[in-house]
């Protein structure tokens, strides 16, 4: 195995440089460059975030709610219902789902989601404006099963964490204890096919209906 | 590998001329026709930063390859670093060797697949299928192919040249003996069937396979972009990751993964961001309350590492996107496997010979119109229209081509770099022409030109040469 990596290794050098070796040099400037995290050219939009992410969740075929912190249960409740879904969550964690005393009318699994799961109730790590993508981290408690096989999943997302751009979201993980993360997921909508007949269809693989619970107090 | 080395055998002629008979590859192309090109054109005029973004992204490729083996340095520490293997595979058949014992070494039987080109480019399904594992698709279009057992005729919708009867067709003849038997017809019951057999699939495979559409040296992870979220059960639920990436997928920073990412989906499908964009690195962590136990990254370079510092380099920026398929007109009205291998249309065409010799496909390159909107839409610049002339240049010099086209070509390069014989000579047919044709404009039969008036008149030249219309409008402005 080392032999086919030396191989491949010394191919490149040769038709980069003509068989010059590489000098450290260029190594630690190149390991300098990755470590300078200034976002590069990002498309300007004048909106708010708020404003910009509802639009471009809804552009992707997401529903959304604005709700106080307090309100959490009775917000999934009233979605489950609207959809005659039974209140049976395979839930996650985060600051504001953490706070939520839930009562007997939700029956509650902490653990990962299946190929039969209904619903999973997480929290965002962050939520992108420009895009209207939902920012999902593993780690712990934080299972991408959940984002991933449920018909439906309801994401919380806290308003002081919706950022503008994916580059604020990637300062954001590097300060956080577990990078680098083992999985981290962007969802911009629900999960969708255009494979038969180049027609969208939804609910693909993954989710089915994806809503957003803004929490802004 | 059988059905596609008899394509290969086929001569590249017969194919398209079976392509272009073929009804129902006819039928799904006209659908299919313009609803990428028109979805990325909406979408690039709704970025106005759209061309500033193009150069960012060739800019951070270029410098990716004029770097390359130091960048794969990095990303592999950092990989190790996470937990996570690397291998190295000079070509396909090594690479499918690591994998399947890979698979072999984990006691695995069922093995679920992401969608992953260069996994089509090793054969790889075969290679495992032989050390009998069982290997299912999870992409819908991959799916649908594999069902089929045929290749993808296009590298992001894969069954593309599938219409919905055949689809229904193959669905009822798979799916019934797992008890799904009514024959179901409708687009979302096809979609709603295909979730509920691969969910099965998921939830049981032993190790899961993908693709790579980056791999970031910064954090050592693999990035994936899907719509479906096939991928990412297949990275999440198995307890082995396999990641397959050819050696230019490498970038630098999150940062630079950014600028790519505003440009890809808007390429490919004409969506401002996929559905799904995962960022993977490494296996579960001690902590993790799920997550594959192991990790491995297999690194193929299949005649890579030789594009570098060549009149190709250019063409290794290549992100995948399609949109040069999608907007060829050759690959419109031919679809993908006429091309005889896994990579189609224009980007097909220059990477085909580079990566399984010159003399493997000496047609493809010529299977041009010269339009360039290849060239035009390519989210990396990669010039691929003067790619494919070098090509043919290429093939002219190393006698590729027939001694007969060889000969003309030669005659009529000595011809044109003499402008007043060349004046002298061509007056002559331009005459002719405008004899047989007697003003009615166009001509219904010209020698060795059957091919385009068996279908419409040739249009007959104007009597005067355009040089000589030239002369004589300058002369009356004097």
């Amino acid at each position: 195995m080392s032999e086919a990596r030396l191989e491949i290794l010394n191919n490149i050098r040769k038709s980069l440089t003509a068989g010059e070796p590489k000098t450290s040099q260029r190594t630690s400037e190149l390991r300098a460059r990755l470590k300078s995290t200034a976002p590069q050219i990002q498309p300007k939009f004048t909106d708010d975030n708020l404003t910009r992410f509802c639009e471009k969740h809804v552009a992707v075929h997401g529903t959304y709610e604005l709700i106080k912190r307090v309100d959490i249960e009775t917000a999934v409740l009233r979605y489950l219902h609207g959809l005659e879904i039974d209140p049976q969550i395979h839930l996650g964690a985060g600051p504001c789902l953490d706070q939520v005393v839930w009562s007997e009318n939700v029956f509650i699994y902490k653990k990962s989601a299946d190929k039969n799961t209904r619903v999973a109730v997480s929290e965002a790590f962050a939520a992108i404006a420009e895009t209207g993508t939902l920012v999902m981290r593993s780690g712990g408690d934080l299972l991408p099963s959940h984002n991933f096989l449920p018909d439906d999943h309801i994401v919380i997302a806290d308003c002081e964490r919706i950022v503008r751009y994916q580059e604020d979201v990637w300062s954001m993980l590097r300060k956080d204890d577990h990078f680098p993360q083992r999985a981290i997921n962007l969802i911009t909508g629900p999960s969708k096919t255009g494979d038969i007949e180049q027609t969208i269809q939804y609910g693909a693989h993954g989710p089915r209906r994806l809503h957003v619970l803004i929490v802004k107090d | 590998m059988s059905e596609i080395s008899s394509i290969q055998r086929v001569e590249f002629q017969d194919r398209v001329r079976t392509a272009l008979n073929d009804v129902n590859l006819q039928r799904a192309m006209a659908k299919a026709k313009s609803g990428f090109v028109d979805k990325r054109l909406e979408a690039k005029n709704a970025l106005p930063e759209f061309d500033q973004i193009r150069d960012a992204a060739r800019d951070i490729k270029d410098h990716v390859l004029s770097n390359l083996d130091t960048y794969l340095e990095l990303y592999e520490e950092k990989v190790i670093e996470n937990g996570g293997y690397v291998h190295w595979a000079r070509d396909a058949e090594e690479a499918c060797s690591i994998i399947a014992e890979i698979c072999k070494a984990s006691g695995a039987r069922t093995v679920t697949k992401g969608k992953s080109m260069v996994s089509e480019e090793m054969y790889l399904n075969p290679a495992l299928e032989a050390v009998g594992m069982e290997v299912v698709e999870t992409d819908l279009g991959e799916y649908i192919v594999q069902l089929a057992g045929e290749a993808p005729s296009h590298i992001i919708a894969p069954a593309v040249h599938k219409t919905r009867e055949q689809i229904t067709d193959l669905f009822h003849e798979h799916h019934s003996p797992l008890g799904y038997t009514d024959r179901v017809t409708q687009r979302e019951a096809l979609v709603n069937e295909a979730r509920s057999v691969l969910r099965e699939r998921f939830v049981s495979a032993d190790v899961g396979i993908t693709g790579a559409n980056f791999l970031v040296a910064e954090t050592g992870a693999n990035v994936i972009v899907t719509n479906e979220g096939n991928g990412d059960l297949t990275s999440s639920l198995p307890k082995v990751h396999i990641v397959t990436a050819g050696i230019e997928k490498v970038i630098p920073s999150l940062e630079d993964l950014s600028v790519l990412l505003r440009v890809l989906a808007r390429s490919a499908t004409g969506q401002e961001f996929s559905a799904y964009t995962s960022i993977y690195s490494g296996p579960r962590r001690p902590e993790d309350g799920e997550g594959p136990e192991a990790y491995h990254v297999v690194l193929l370079d299949n005649g890579r590492s030789g594009m570098l510092g060549s009149d190709y380099q250019s063409m290794l920026r290549c992100i995948r996107c399609g949109a040069c398929l999608n907007h060829c007109p050759v690959y419109g009205a031919i679809g993908g496997h006429a091309y005889g291998w896994i990579y189609p249309g224009p980007m097909g065409s220059v990477l085909t010979p580079l990566l399984n010799g010159f003399d493997s496909a000496v047609d493809l390159p010529n299977a041009c119109t010269l339009n360039g909107r290849c060239k035009e839409v390519c989210p990396v610049r990669i010039p691929l229209s003067d790619l494919l002339l070098k090509h043919r240049t290429e093939q002219h010099e190393r006698k590729l081509t027939s001694a007969t086209s060889r000969w003309i070509l030669t005659a009529w390069a000595w011809l044109v770099r003499r402008p007043r014989f060349y004046q002298a000579v061509m007056s002559i047919p331009l005459w002719i022409m405008n004899r047989v044709s007697r003003g009615s404009g166009g001509l219904r039969w010209i020698p060795f030109g059957r091919g385009w008036t068996n279908t419409r008149d040739f249009p007959a030249p104007s009597r005067k040469s355009f040089l000589r219309q030239w002369y004589s409008q300058e002369k009356g402005h004097e």
